[in-house]
């Protein structure tokens, strides 16, 4: 009896929500729907790995300078400033206490060196370009482990750790050319940001990425870009998986919507869809992105791409996509609004289904409006009536609000303990060809500058980037969210990057609107070192991690953990995995990226539950070598651990809390 | 309302000099303005940060007193009186984070400092 009055009732509450939602869509919270057909099938076939060398092309020499962009007006309105919402002044980064570094691993299962800067470049032949970073995605059920980064893929078993698959790079993977044909010179797209998920209800992986094309076989954009998402056709990955390219340039071509991104500031252009993640409920799975101009100076906003998880796991020659554009949280437009991934059989059903998002507000001053860097307030986003997305006429909701919480504060960059940077020292060499000349190692690279010594050196060890305060993953268990963002701490004395981390309770208000405050919350430090790139999950026993890179005076960038449960109690620093060297990448110098350099590090990092296990991923740096051993047989490649241009890794991790 | 707070700040930003060049001083700075990140994951294949036309206001106790638009390859030039100076994207409404966000103008000299714009593509 109790379940018909449930059902009854349910059924006269779908009936009035839908009459609801007939209402028009407030304000910048618009939605279409579109069938997206199926692009073919695919599989992960790996290719050779290519030769250990420096190639040419690995730098596009037809790529002039920018000249556009930082001068020009911008006709977008801007977001708008409501009273209290942003801090008036920067706040100051909190005081925080230094976690205990634990001397064991009990937790753990067992850890494995994932794929790293080499599998990556030397992946299709090494018909690729080099890249950082890594990006991390990872997804694991059924059996396996799925790792996908920048640009590659693999998987792995789930009980064992061992390989299933060799090393397929993400061009071939999703039916596009080499990123660089290294026979014919031609460019293929850039196939980027990949991102993972494991649909436990109907036993699929998704893999998704953002792709950006070029014009014909050259290394220029062409303006077009895509939300590429693969789903594997059975529970096994090593399968075939069927193939979705979602148009996402959103300038009103190829049945996209026009969000008004420009070239300049003022003349049209396309939109681009940039740092995509992935979450899921019941009955949809969601992929929210950060969308810019391409070619122009201005943020738009943050956009939801939600399907059908029935439909996916389904893989029809057309699938039907919701885009729920233009996202705003109290007159601000929404950047990384992070979904909420959930275990399996645990969740939020209210409202005829809710997929909830977390996000912050300061980010890096930009995109949100927010000119301190800093905040106390989340955003707290709902995403309701997701069970229409296995109707023919899809029409989810958002709702969104902002709540209080603690402060979080725009992190400064990672120092990293001091070691063997061969790339580095190589590029500060003036003796290796012609020391009479001044022309050292350098010249593997570059051709003879206008004056010697080069304008590049010296070259010091890096600092790698520490984020901004953008959301990171978001988990959901038992009723409740919990996320991680970097924050700037002073702990020991200093000040360092640290993590802020949040267990949010959130509820569907009578009026279908999201509420809820922050339930727990807190800080990981650790004195002496930075704490980046944090990625969390809970399993459904409440036990969950937090995983995060560790870096500092006393680390090389090592892979590192803590447990954390219900109750809100963090547990001591693990080192999942140490360090071996410092990070010395190309994005740590000056002679390639320009002055100042920026390290690239992360995007981010990852953490999902199979059950009750948990598993890891982070970047870490799993070799060293002297610049003697980089010069010695293979250049660059010190005994096939590393490439000429860069030496991060990823680090999996399997741990029971 | 708005539209008359526009006009002051307008009015106000107008009011400040921006240099292209250092003129008579006999401080200041030089160096580049980079923007970047230019797309999602940084390629050897193209630059991962750019040259760009950028125009930086300097402030000393809350107060522009001066501003430098970059040229289109990010160069940059600007005379400055000696001390220690809070740097931001004078356009306030475009908001990027510059880094490094304070600068200290040496006595009797130009110092090399060279900015980057975060676009805050990932």
């Amino acid at each position: 009896m109790r379940n018909r009055l449930v059902l009854a009732f349910t059924g006269a509450l779908t009936a009035a929500l839908f009459l609801v939602m007939a209402a028009p869509a407030a304000p910048g919270a618009a939605q279409g729907t579109r069938a997206i057909p199926s692009g073919g099938t695919t599989s992960i076939q790996p290719g050779a790995t290519g030769a250990d060398a420096i190639q040419s092309p690995e730098f596009d020499p037809g790529i002039a300078e920018d000249d556009e962009g930082g001068g020009v007006q911008v006709n977008r309105p801007r977001p708008g400033f409501k009273n209290g919402k942003f801090p008036k002044n920067p706040l100051d980064a909190p005081t925080v206490a230094s976690s205990a570094v634990a001397g064991s691993n009990p937790e753990v299962t067992f850890g494995l060196q994932g794929l790293n800067h080499r599998d990556q470049r030397l992946a299709n032949g090494g018909n690729q370009f080099s890249l950082e970073p890594p990006d991390q995605g990872l997804c694991v059920g059924n059996g396996f482990t799925v790792e996908v980064i920048n640009s590659v893929i693999r998987v792995y078993s789930s009980s064992t750790g061992s390989t299933l698959t060799g090393v397929q790079d993400l061009n071939t993977f999703f039916g596009y050319p080499a990123a660089i044909n290294r026979t014919t010179g031609a460019f293929g797209p850039d196939v980027i940001d990949p991102i993972c998920h494991y649909d436990p209800e109907h036993q699929r992986f998704v893999v998704a990425i953002t792709t950006l094309y070029h014009v014909g076989t050259t290394s220029a954009f062409n303006g077009k870009n895509s939300i590429d998402v693969a789903v594997s056709n059975t529970g096994d990955p090593t399968g075939l998986w069927t193939i979705y390219h979602v148009p996402a340039q959103n300038d009103g071509t190829d049945g996209t919507p026009n969000h008004g991104c420009t070239l300049d500031g003022s003349t049209p252009g396309p939109c681009f869809q940039d740092y995509p993640h992935i979450g899921a409920d019941a009955n949809g799975l969601y992929i929210t992105t950060n969308e810019y101009d391409l070619f122009g100076p201005s943020f738009n906003a943050a956009q939801i791409f939600a399907f059908s998880n029935a439909q996916l796991a389904a893989h029809p020659a057309s699938i039907t996509m919701t885009l729920v554009e233009n996202l705003n949280v109290d007159g601000s437009p929404g950047f990384t609004v992070w979904p909420a991934t959930s275990n399996a059989g645990d969740y939020a059903t209210d409202q005829n289904g809710t997929e909830y998002f977390l996000s912050t507000i300061a980010g890096d001053g930009s995109e949100t409006g927010n000119p301190t860097g800093t905040a106390r307030r989340i955003g707290l986003w709902a995403l309701t009536n997701t069970a229409s997305l296995n109707t023919s006429s899809p029409n989810p909701q958002i709702t969104s609000r902002l709540i209080n919480s603690e402060t979080y504060v725009f992190p400064p960059k990672s120092d990293q303990k001091v070691g063997n940077i061969p790339l580095g020292e190589c590029l500060n060499d003036n003796t290796l060809f012609d020391p009479t000349a001044g022309i050292g190692c350098w010249f593997l690279f570059f051709n003879v500058p206008s004056t010697l010594p080069p304008p590049w050196q010296p070259e010091v060890e890096s600092k790698p980037d520490s984020n901004d305060t953008r959301m990171q993953q978001v988990w959901y268990a038992n009723g409740q969210l919990w996320s991680s963002t970097d924050s700037a701490v002073n702990v020991g004395g200093e000040l360092k990057a640290g993590i802020a981390w949040f267990q949010v309770d959130p509820k569907i208000n009578g009026a279908g609107k999201v509420e809820g405050q922050v339930k727990n919350q807190g800080y990981l430090a650790l004195a002496d070192n930075n704490l980046t790139y944090p990625a969390i999950a809970i399993g459904s026993n409440g036990k969950g991690a937090i995983a995060f890179t560790i870096l500092g005076e006393t680390f090389y960038p090592s892979a590192g953990y803590a447990t954390i449960d219900a109750s809100g109690s963090v547990g001591p620093i693990h080192v999942a995995a140490a360090g071996l060297g410092p990070d010395d990448s190309f994005t740590s110098y000056k002679a390639f990226v320009g002055t100042p350099p920026r390290t690239r590090w992360g995007d981010y990092g990852a953490a999902v539950t199979d059950g009750n296990t948990i598993w890891l991923a982070s970047e870490y740096i799993a070799q060293t070598c002297t610049l003697a051993q980089y010069l010695s047989g293979a250049i660059g490649s010190c005994g096939g651990t590393r490439t000429s241009l860069g030496n991060w890794s990823t680090r999996l991790t399997k741990l029971t809390p | 309302m708005r539209v008359l707070i526009a006009g002051i700040v307008s009015a106000a930003l107008a009011a400040i000099p921006t240099s292209v060049a250092s003129g008579g001083a006999s401080s200041g700075l030089d160096g580049k303005v980079l923007r970047g990140a230019m797309s999602p994951a940084c390629l050897t294949a193209r630059p991962c940060q750019v040259g760009a036309s950028i125009v930086l206001a300097f402030s000393r106790h809350g107060t522009t007193v001066a501003q430098v638009k970059s040229a289109p390859t990010g160069d940059y030039r600007i005379g400055l009186a000696p001390g220690v100076y809070t740097v931001t994207p004078a356009r306030r409404a475009r908001l990027w984070r510059v880094s490094p966000q304070t600068v200290r103008v040496p006595v009797g000299g130009y110092r090399r400092v060279d900015f980057l714009v975060d676009t805050g593509i990932r």
